[in-house]
């Protein structure tokens, strides 16, 4: 099954080929949850929005417009996904964390995070400077990263999934890459 | 510094996922599938149960026309009024008896109150099993 286009799998599962769904999982179960983690921020989360990224998929296979391609449209599933998960997850209330004894504040117990990336940028490994600076960028231009470099989408790819234009995803991505060269220059 | 940038972008590490996501996937696919397969079998059997309903209801009025058509009622009566007469000539009067029974009338009923039964029976097993799957959490 792996020199069949992912539309001929499409087709073939909807003729009835229990395996093509299967096959379609495989090949893109990796990258969906490595988008999707992008949101969840934890590996139990992004899990969880991958399982329903591809039950939505396989729901939506029928009406799928099989002249598309298959990879961007399901990376849109993923996408709404995830939005659809940060809608339920519910913010954290300040006021809902409980004092300790000593009367320590919330503020006062979020971690320094300066020595941290100090330690980050001593290493020298380009890869994993640019991974952690790639965590400080909004989700939505991680996202036109991951998707451009990782997935190999064209801006047109992802500007149609993401439902924006051409113009706002070309910019995001200007956005991240300047944003990526001034963390690594510090 | 770009031609760097980009490379690095290229090689970005992957997170890989739990071996059991694959399967979970799957199996909830399975799931899916087999709760789709009841659903069409609860409209199947839910619409065979409703017509058959209301099938019974001319097929009931027409075996009470026949019956009354047919004089089965009188030779059955026979069996109170001359039941001396009946005991002799009991072959006769059997023949006779389902000569007049009005068969199709009967069978249009049983038929009716057959697949009644038989789509509700069925209807109740698939309701109670989409209520169990709904308890499991995947």
């Amino acid at each position: 099954m792996s020199g069949i286009s992912d539309n001929e799998l499409v087709a073939r599962h909807l003729e009835g080929d229990t395996r093509a769904f299967g096959e379609l999982v495989a090949r893109y179960m990796k990258a969906v949850y490595n988008f999707v983690y992008l949101y969840a921020r934890n590996e139990g989360d992004a899990e969880d929005i991958t399982q329903d990224a591809f039950m939505n998929a396989w729901k939506g296979l029928r009406a799928f417009d099989r002249s598309r391609a298959f990879k961007p449209w399901l990376f849109s599933i993923a996408k709404n996904a995830s939005l659809n998960w940060l809608k339920k997850k519910k913010p954290v209330l300040f006021g809902d964390i409980a004092r300790e004894g000593g009367g320590a504040d919330f503020e006062e117990t979020i971690p320094d995070e300066a020595p941290l990336l100090e330690e980050v940028f001593e290493e020298r490994d380009l890869v994993a400077r640019v991974e952690e600076a790639m965590r400080e960028l909004p989700p939505e231009q991680q996202a036109v990263i991951v998707l451009h470099h990782t997935e190999e989408l064209s801006f047109r790819e992802i500007a149609e999934m993401s439902e924006v234009s051409l113009d706002t995803v070309k910019s995001r991505y200007r956005r991240a890459l300047i944003a990526l060269r001034g963390k690594l220059r510090k | 510094m770009q031609n760097d940038l980009n490379n690095a972008l290229q090689r970005i590490a992957r997170k890989e996922p739990s071996r059991e996501l694959f399967a979970r996937i799957l199996a909830q696919v399975k799931v899916e599938e087999r709760r789709g397969v009841i659903y069409a079998r609860i409209g199947v059997l839910g619409t065979a149960a409703l017509l058959s309903l209301v099938a019974l209801v001319p097929a009931l009025r027409e075996l009470y026309a026949e019956f009354t058509q047919s004089g089965f009622v009188q030779f059955l009566s026979l069996l109170i009024s001359d039941a001396g007469i009946v005991a002799v000539y009991w072959q006769d009067f059997l023949i006779s008896l389902a000569e007049a029974l009005p068969v199709f009338g009967v069978a249009g009923v049983a038929a009716s109150i057959f697949v009644l039964m038989l789509s509700t029976r069925y209807l109740a097993r698939d309701i109670r099993a989409l209520s169990r799957r709904s308890s499991f959490a995947l």
